[in-house]
């Protein structure tokens, strides 16, 4: 449940509360991203979600906004709502840097096809959000990069989670309504999990990434952060579907996503992979009892829980993960890593030195395997309507602590469905003693985004978590 | 009249179906063939005598019972050695299969043609595991096939038996695969239309893999109307295969004869520094079939490939050498003694290939498909060279790569166009010429339009191979030590023993050292992609839902 509506900052509203206020004129786009940049103004100076606030074009397009409003026109449930994308994200006429030293020039000449998408149903882009460089690394934060590292929210001194930092952030701490990143590995769940957001990782082919710098053609997909799930539903709705410029988009219909959302989950078969699994160490104490309280919750709410487990665990798929990202962002980034290896950030340079010692056979060997996990998982969904995993194994680390950065990045059962193409949104299921968020993962068939959405607000909507905001200090 | 182990497909088939010709009275004739012939030959592997008479007579009982099942009924052909055929075994040509289990299913194609009622006379000869270095070293379980024209020479490669069958008669047509022109080299070679057809026309299920991205299954035939026989009954969607298309199959005889009037058809001449390779012979029978086309009414307009020749070189070497060594890498690591001398130099190329190498490769070939896609588009169809060279000597060994390396075939398996290697006549030794003819995707219709109305107003059908007895013997090729820098062979012996293949000989070893070279510099030339947005060609896809 969320914060009664009358009770919230405007920074803090989910996309559903000022989406309706906005319908019913009681709250304008102006007063709307006026409230967010005075957040931004006053916390992003810690928190560093932000790589560049583009003040001026969000008002332009707020009063816009407003003034179709009075004109009779609102365009559909996001007009008016401010949003951020991860700085790999082209938006017209801004840097897309990607918090790059190389790219700190390269002011893009249109919008990416998702950032024209939600500024065509309305929304206001606030600015373009902090990353790891080139939205990848080798797990560590070296504090070498052009921009400052991002923050978390619920506790400064620790790590926003990567590689989309500064979406989960800013999500979580109110400087961007919602917010777009990309996920290879596990780039938009991660930070979503570190900051207690909801973070979706749509089916490959649902989202176009037209206009996204790439970082791993073959599991590359962007993903919206969004404070419930409900909203994600609705940010998701505007969109998901096919882009001719993205020749791996399919054709396949997008549903209304908030439809069924409140639809309860009484009757759904869940499958449950309760185990970390083999090769990784045990997911934290705290994260495996929110897990077990949650399946208490949606076995009360009417589900049928199936105990199963990842036929080839998380930790086999990360092996395999590693040896297809590092050589695809190799084959990107190659120029650079040949002409500017110094200009590039230490996480970078790792992660290109290793994937250009890569293999071919290596590779291909990984490419093969890839084919029997994604039929394994296919196994593990076949006969239920969705699948709930740990998602990372780790609460946030001390950015300080470079084994528990690296704990947090690898140790995580993220990569299964990268791999597999499956669907998948991180959300948080509580919060430690120390109050810092933990989350799970709910996985769902192909395209079938809509049913792990539904499980994920049947879960939200019994439970007391999103009623609490960061407090950034 | 023609004897009956000659007759076309179309020809032997209409027979049959006005009960002229029995199946087993046609088969029968071709085993004699085979009796007569295959010693000096090798075009097979295995002859499948009794489970061919078994479908013959089959097939004249049913025929006789008025259940004629169409033009390949009661037809023998032979399928090259890396189909599965359900309760064989299937051997690639290698010592490595020797013992392995008989098969549990047949091949997609090879149950097509079964169904359509022909009968699998047997196994043909191939490059071992269909691939190879270009080179033949008489090293393999099975004896090289020879050419029918001119026993002392080279098949062509990788379909060997393939080749020398059909030319030669101990099959009406055969089955071959095709990654860098394996097809088309020995329809070449042995002056036969070889095609391969679109990238996911022909199922691959059920086919020994080469190189999941490039390989392509296909008819080698003595006639275009026996391609378009063939085709109409090999192709279409497969669920078995994920890189079958679900395309439409038109009868491909309905046009054959539409003649090419009006069609706009380009001819590429220029090839770049690379094309000098191409004999004089061949440059002549290309102008003469355009020539030819113009005459029967054809608009002929020059064009030029949008890349250099070496770029598709390049690009397929290196994604051909990384993904057969995948597909091997045990078999090297564990029992390279029993590889013969051409599949381990291919595998000891590709285990020192990079990833990022085979990714640049990946990244051209989607720019490359998509540039020759758009000079495809711009005209009906296209006449370009296939093999370079008329079949080398096996006398001459050093020739043999070179009939491998100098082709335009590549292009095609990269690129996913239909080509078609078409016999242009004969040489003044009477060595078969060619050229290949290319179409849009999935329009091997008016490929063998084309390709039709040329064999039609030429007379190369009418003469037959020989097959002269030898008037030279094959020499073995240099298989001497290559010369390297002792520091090359520490550094290859290095990386030989980080990823584990440890079983090489001192000789072994100074070949990897200049195969490691080789990698290294092909993996160096393959130009890089501009735009960081620029895809390799293979990425992942999820199944849409159904």
């Amino acid at each position: 449940m969320t914060q009664p509506d009358h009770a919230a900052p405007l920074w803090a509203l989910t996309v559903a509360q000022a989406s309706r206020r906005i319908a019913l004129g009681t709250l304008s786009p102006v007063d709307l991203v006026e409230a967010f940049l005075a957040r931004i103004a006053a916390v992003d100076g810690r928190l560093k979600s932000y790589i560049l606030v583009d003040a001026a074009g969000a008002r332009a397009a707020a009063r816009a906004a407003a003034d179709e409003l009075a004109a009779g026109r609102r365009r559909g449930p996001l007009h008016g709502l401010p949003f951020a994308v991860k700085d790999n994200y082209d938006v017209a006429g801004l840097p897309t840097t990607a918090n790059s030293r190389l790219r700190r020039d390269a002011v893009a000449d249109r919008d990416a096809t998702l950032v024209a998408r939600l500024r065509r149903a309305g929304a206001v882009c606030l600015g373009k959000l902090s990353t790891w460089e080139y939205g990848t690394g080798n797990g560590g934060e070296y504090g070498d990069s052009p921009f400052p590292t991002t923050r978390n929210p619920w506790d400064l001194e620790r790590f926003a989670g990567g590689s989309s930092t500064g979406v989960g952030a800013a999500v979580a701490a109110g400087t961007a309504m919602f917010g777009l990143g990309s996920d290879t590995t596990g780039s938009v769940r991660l930070p979503a999990a570190a900051c207690g957001v909801v973070g979706l990782k749509p089916t490959p082919g649902r989202v176009s990434r037209h206009g996204l710098l790439p970082n791993c053609a073959s599991l590359d997909v962007p993903g919206p952060f969004t404070w419930t799930a409900e909203d994600a539903a609705i940010v998701l709705g505007a969109i998901a579907g096919p882009d001719p410029a993205d020749p791996v988009t399919e054709d396949v219909a997008v549903p209304d996503y908030r439809r069924r959302i409140g639809r309860g989950i009484a009757g759904l078969r869940i499958a449950v992979a309760a185990e970390g699994g083999e090769g990784f160490p045990p997911p934290d104490p705290d994260m495996a009892a929110a897990l077990a309280a949650g399946l208490a919750i949606l076995e009360g709410l009417g589900a049928t829980l199936v105990e199963t487990a990842l036929p080839i665990p998380a930790a086999a798929c990360f092996a395999v993960s590693r040896l297809i990202g590092p050589p695809e962002s190799a084959s990107i980034h190659e120029a650079e890593l040949r002409d500017h290896p110094a200009e590039l950030g230490f996480a970078l340079r790792d992660k290109l030195l290793g994937g250009t010692l890569v293999r071919a056979a290596d590779y291909i060997a990984a490419q093969r395997r890839r084919r029997e996990i994604a039929d394994s998982v296919e196994g593990v969904l076949a006969g239920v309507d969705a699948l709930v995993t740990f998602g990372t194994h780790h609460v946030a680390p001390r950015l300080a602590d470079g084994a528990a950065m690296t704990a947090f990045t690898v140790e995580s059962t993220m990569t299964p469905f990268n791999l597999s193409g499956h669907p998948s949104l991180v959300q948080c299921t509580g919060f430690t003693p120390a109050g810092l968020p933990t989350s799970w993962q709910i996985v769902g068939h192909r395209f079938d985004e809509a049913t792990i959405l539904r499980v994920a607000a049947a879960y939200e909507n019994a439970t007391p978590w999103r009623a609490r905001r960061a407090e950034v200090r | 009249m023609t004897d009956l182990h000659h007759l076309p497909v179309s020809e032997a088939g209409a027979l049959i179906g006005a009960r002229k010709l029995s199946p087993v009275e046609l088969l029968d004739a071709v085993l004699a063939r085979i009796d007569a012939v295959d010693a000096r030959l090798h075009s097979y592997i295995a002859v499948l005598g009794e489970r061919a008479r078994a479908a013959a007579r089959q097939a004249e009982s049913e025929i006789m019972a008025g259940r004629w099942r169409g033009p390949l009924h009661g037809i023998p052909f032979g399928v090259k050695d890396n189909y599965h055929v359900a309760g064989l075994r299937t051997t690639g040509g290698s010592r490595l299969m020797q013992d392995s289990p008989p098969q549990t299913a047949s091949s997609t194609i090879v149950a097509r043609l079964e169904a359509a009622g022909a009968v699998l006379v047997g196994k043909l000869n191939t490059w071992e595991y269909g691939t190879g270095n270009g080179q033949v070293y008489h090293d393999l379980p099975y004896p090289a096939a020879r050419n029918p024209w001119d026993l002392g020479r080279f098949t062509g490669g990788s379909s060997t038996g393939a080749g020398a069958a059909v030319a030669a008669g101990t099959a009406l047509f055969a089955l071959g695969s095709d990654t860098g022109g394996s097809i088309r080299l020995p329809a070449a070679a042995c002056g036969l239309q070889g095609l391969k057809a679109t990238f996911g026309l022909n199922s691959r299920a059920g086919c020994l893999p080469n190189c999941w991205s490039l390989d392509h299954t296909g008819a080698l035939t003595w006639t275009v109307e026996d391609q378009a026989i063939v085709l109409g009954a090999t192709a279409g969607h497969d669920p078995a295969d994920p890189s079958s298309a679900a395309a439409a199959v038109p009868d491909y005889r309905a046009s054959l004869r539409a003649g090419v009037a009006g069609l706009v058809i380009g001819i590429v001449r220029d090839l770049g520094p690379e094309g000098d390779a191409l004999d004089p012979a061949n440059r002549r029978a290309l102008d003469e079939a355009a020539d030819i086309l113009r005459a029967a009414g054809a608009v002929i307009r020059e064009v030029v490939l949008p890349a250099p020749l070496s770029h598709y070189r390049e690009a397929s070497w290196v994604i051909n050498w990384a993904e057969s060594f995948s597909i091997h890498e045990a078999d090297l690591l564990e029992r390279p003694h029993l590889m013969g001398r051409a599949l381990r130099a291919k595998m000891m190329t590709g285990f020192c290939v990079r990833a990022v190498d085979y990714l640049a490769a990946l990244r051209l070939r989607r720019a490359l498909a998509r540039a020759t896609d758009a000079l495809v588009r711009s005209v009906d169809a296209l006449l370009i060279p296939g093999a370079f060279h008329v079949a080398p000597r096996f006398g001459d060994p050093e020739t043999v790569p070179h009939f491998t390396r100098d082709t335009a075939c590549a292009v095609f398996n990269l690129s996913g166009h239909p080509a078609l290697s078409l016999c242009t006549g004969y040489d003044p030794d009477g060595l078969p010429l060619n050229l290949q003819v290319v179409g849009r995707y999935f329009d091997e219709a008016t490929v063998l339009r084309v390709a039709h109305a040329y064999e039609a107003a030429t007379p190369w059908r009418q003469r037959r191979p020989a097959l002269t007895p030898v008037h030279e013997e094959p020499r073995m090729p240099d298989t001497s030590p290559p010369a390297v820098p002792p520091e090359l062979l520490a550094e290859a012996g290095a990386y030989a023993r980080r990823y584990g293949l440890t079983e090489l000989s001192p000789a072994m070893l100074a070949e990897l050292a200049a195969l490691f070279d080789k990698a290294a510099s092909a993996g160096r030339a393959i130009p890089r992609m501009p735009s960081k947005e620029d895809e390799p060609a293979h990425v992942f896809r999820v199944p849409l839902p159904r």
